[in-house]
């Protein structure tokens, strides 16, 4: 009654799944080893190409592999959500903002933008053409009942979607409001059939164009220059799974990532993507490293100007040659020779009067994009300025008397008489200061370590007659201030790679010492 | 058509086919060497409760895989109960939600087939002095025709089957991305193209699987 052929039948089958199911164990136990990154993100960014395009770099980077689950961006958060992912990349700026609140993450970074169009059918029965307001088409669509394809998938655009309809007080219901459920492309697809109007992303667009014959765009233009709808701008962000909240997730893997996609050469990378393809980016970097380094705003006061690299090349610039920062990791920055734009000098085409002793006494602070900040005295950039004003205002005394010695009474501060244009008697100013009493009973006294005796006759002399007109003595900014650069170039040739384009050096003395890359702000304050 | 072709020589389909193979493959095996003997059993043996058990089977035969793939993915999420197992988006869930959607087809079509035997031949072999294992195995022997259908039935269900694979793979380039969830990207991105020849080949796979399968079912008839 033994069947052995059967027998055998059953025997291979026993062997091939004891096989199978080994292969499925060690298949899963490579997966949640550290060598993965779970990367939860929109179906954009994939379906673009985009990630295909600039991910091997990591992988060699990290020697770790990535396995992208492409979704929509409420899916996405929802995978972060219960730590099934160790990484987000997405678009869906107020849901993403939700969920560092929600403590599922630590951070959010700004990565990249495109921008989104109003696309529809050729003959444009709805009449929204040439409309540059999203707000204005999508009323003229209701008006007009004219047939729209909907995401309805609570994606990235499907939630920019919503707030447009919400801009334009429209609650869109009916027959003519299709919402599909489904990713972008089917989207499309379907409002290519069917003759329908829908928002998509502009990379996704450009990718299909071919596909969807009876579609074009009516709103936001040929390209994102000539989109002039700022809803219609499309923000991706990126962040790393909170470990505390999701203990399970890879953090190490995921903070690598994120560090690399808002590095310089990947946001280069980003930005390039789909231009030989398409005749422009699908994407545009906005990392604030990237941010930082193609362009930097100086303020004074009510004043400010962007100077991009182009502006800081056409300027006059300086060299420091043979130097390295001192505080500053021995190799990292140094010795070289920097070439750049003297910080006068953009202070200066900001504000012509920054140099005005009034501003003696100020800070001028370099904040860069990691949020790291350098300060500079204004004094030792403009010190070609009456040494006593420089003093007067450099050692506080602008503070109570006022900038130009007209004195004051600010609020909270007791009343300070005015001290210009009068005259003193040097000892009895020198007591009165060193002890700190009568008229200056409260205040911290002023050694002869604060001020010297010259400095104090400096300034009593410009007070007679406080302007800004030099006559002799003036305060002369160190030797090697004109050193004090917004370098560009290093050993001639540009500065690139993680340190950022635009550093501050700060030439040879005892100032010096003071670095600092990515300098994002150059700003004047008090 | 000849877009088409091209289609087939790009270098990714063998790897979406071999990955097809194997997660469908683990899948039929866990489902058949659980659902057999459970299937020949019901169908053997009769005891109280027997048919809530077959009504459940039934029901099985006809779950959502959608729904399967939904409690699999809670189940196997970091926040589940087998989160610390780290299967989320990675073949093994594959496997999981697959057999699972195997399983009340195998045991179910196995129990009818069982049933379908003629009591003649069981108590035949009794008669011969058989011990009630080595009946059991006759049994199944005799409804051979009707268990390889059952894991011809299943073998369909689970190879064309989208809607767990995706919800619990991810449908992750190269790891996880199978002919059907494959097909849905590329008819996304509007690459019909290669979404038809992704179709084409699932069909032919199809279609070669089974006539393996039958031509086993064949030379077993024949004996």
């Amino acid at each position: 009654m033994r069947h052995p052929q059967v027998s055998r039948a059953f025997v291979l089958a026993l062997v091939l799944t004891i096989i199978a199911a080994t292969a499925a164990l060690a298949e899963a136990q490579a997966a949640s080893s550290p060598g993965v990154l779970r990367l939860a993100t929109t179906t954009s960014t994939a379906d673009s190409g985009l990630l295909q395009a600039i991910l091997p770099a990591f992988e060699k980077l990290c020697a770790c592999r990535v396995d992208v689950i492409a979704v929509g961006s409420g899916q996405a958060l929802a995978i972060g959500r219960r730590g099934d992912a160790d990484a987000l990349l997405v678009h869906s700026y107020k849901a993403e903002v939700q969920f560092v609140a929600d403590r599922h993450a630590t951070q959010r970074h700004d990565v990249m933008y495109n921008d989104f169009v109003i696309v529809g059918p050729q003959a444009d029965p709805a009449k929204i053409g040439g409309k540059t307001s999203a707000r204005d088409a999508f009323a003229s669509l209701a008006a007009a009942q004219a047939p729209f394809a909907s995401r309805g998938d609570k994606s990235g655009t499907h939630t920019a979607e919503l707030a447009i309809w919400a801009a334009a007080k429209v609650a869109p219901s009916g027959a003519w409001y299709r919402s599909l459920g489904q990713g972008m492309g089917e989207t499309l697809i379907l409002a290519n059939e069917q003759r329908a109007y829908a928002l998509t992303d502009r990379g996704t667009w450009l990718s299909m164009r071919e596909k969807l014959a009876n579609l074009r765009i009516l709103v936001g233009g040929g390209s994102l220059a000539e989109n002039h709808d700022s809803n219609l701008r499309n923000r991706y962000g990126v962040m790393a799974v909170n470990p505390e909240t999701h203990p399970g997730v890879n953090v190490g893997v995921a903070r690598k990532f994120v560090e690399w996609i808002l590095s310089l050469e990947t946001q280069r990378a980003v930005g390039e993507y789909g231009v030989k393809r398409f005749g422009q980016p699908l994407f545009y970097p906005d990392s604030d490293e990237w941010k930082a380094t193609r362009e930097v705003t100086v303020k004074v006061g009510a004043n400010a100007r962007t100077f991009t690299i182009a502006d800081l090349q056409a300027l006059p610039r300086e060299t420091l040659t043979n130097y390295g920062p001192v505080g500053v990791k021995v190799g990292l920055v140094g010795p070289h020779s920097w070439s750049g734009v003297p910080l006068e000098e953009l202070l200066q085409r900001t504000d012509p009067t920054v140099g005005e002793t009034r501003h003696a006494g100020s800070r001028i602070r370099l904040t860069s994009s990691d949020g790291w900040t350098a300060t500079l005295w204004w004094s030792e950039l403009f010190g070609r300025v009456p040494r006593g004003a420089a003093l007067y205002n450099v050692k506080g005394c602008n503070e109570c008397h006022g900038v130009d010695g007209e004195g004051t009474a600010p609020s909270g501060k007791r009343p300070a008489p005015a001290l210009a244009r009068r005259t003193f008697a040097l000892g009895r100013v020198t007591t009165i200061l060193r002890a700190g009493r009568d008229a200056h009973a409260g205040i911290n006294p002023y050694t002869e370590a604060h001020v010297s005796a010259a400095d104090l006759q400096s300034m009593l002399s410009w007070l007679q007659k406080p302007t800004l007109t030099i006559r002799g003595d003036a305060y002369q900014a160190p030797p090697g201030r004109q050193a004090v650069l917004l370098a560009f170039e290093r050993d001639g040739r540009p500065i690139t790679g993680r340190e950022g384009l635009l550093q501050l050096v700060v030439g040879p003395d005892e100032f010096a010492g003071r670095y600092s890359h990515w300098v994002k702000t150059v700003e004047l304050v008090r | 058509m000849s877009q088409l072709l091209s289609e087939f020589r790009r270098p990714e389909l063998l790897q979406i086919v071999a990955l097809t193979l194997r997660v469908t493959g683990a899948a039929l095996l866990l489902a058949t060497l659980s659902g057999v003997p459970i299937g020949a059993l019901l169908g053997l043996v009769r005891f109280r409760g027997q048919r809530v058990i077959t009504l459940a089977l039934y029901t099985g035969m006809g779950l959502p895989p959608v729904v399967v793939g939904l409690f699999v993915y809670l189940f196997l999420s970091r926040g589940g109960p087998l989160g610390p197992l780290g299967w989320l988006f990675t073949p093994a869930a594959m496997i999981v939600a697959q057999a699972i959607i195997a399983f009340p087809l195998v045991a179910g079509l196995t129990m009818s087939a069982v049933a379908g035997v003629d009591h003649a031949v069981r108590e035949q072999v009794f008669a011969l002095g058989a011990s009630r294992w080595q009946s059991a195995w006759t049994v199944l022997i005799e409804a051979r025709v009707g268990v390889t259908a059952a894991i011809v039935a299943a073998f369909g269900g689970t190879i064309s089957e989208v809607g767990a694979v995706m919800l619990v793979g991810g449908n992750i380039e190269g790891q996880t991305r199978v002919l059907t969830t494959a097909i849905v990207l590329y008819t996304r991105q509007g690459e019909f193209a290669m979404a038809m020849a992704l179709g084409v080949t699932l069909i032919a796979v199809a279609f070669g699987a089974n006539v393996l399968l039958l031509r086993l079912q064949g030379r077993l008839r024949d004996r």
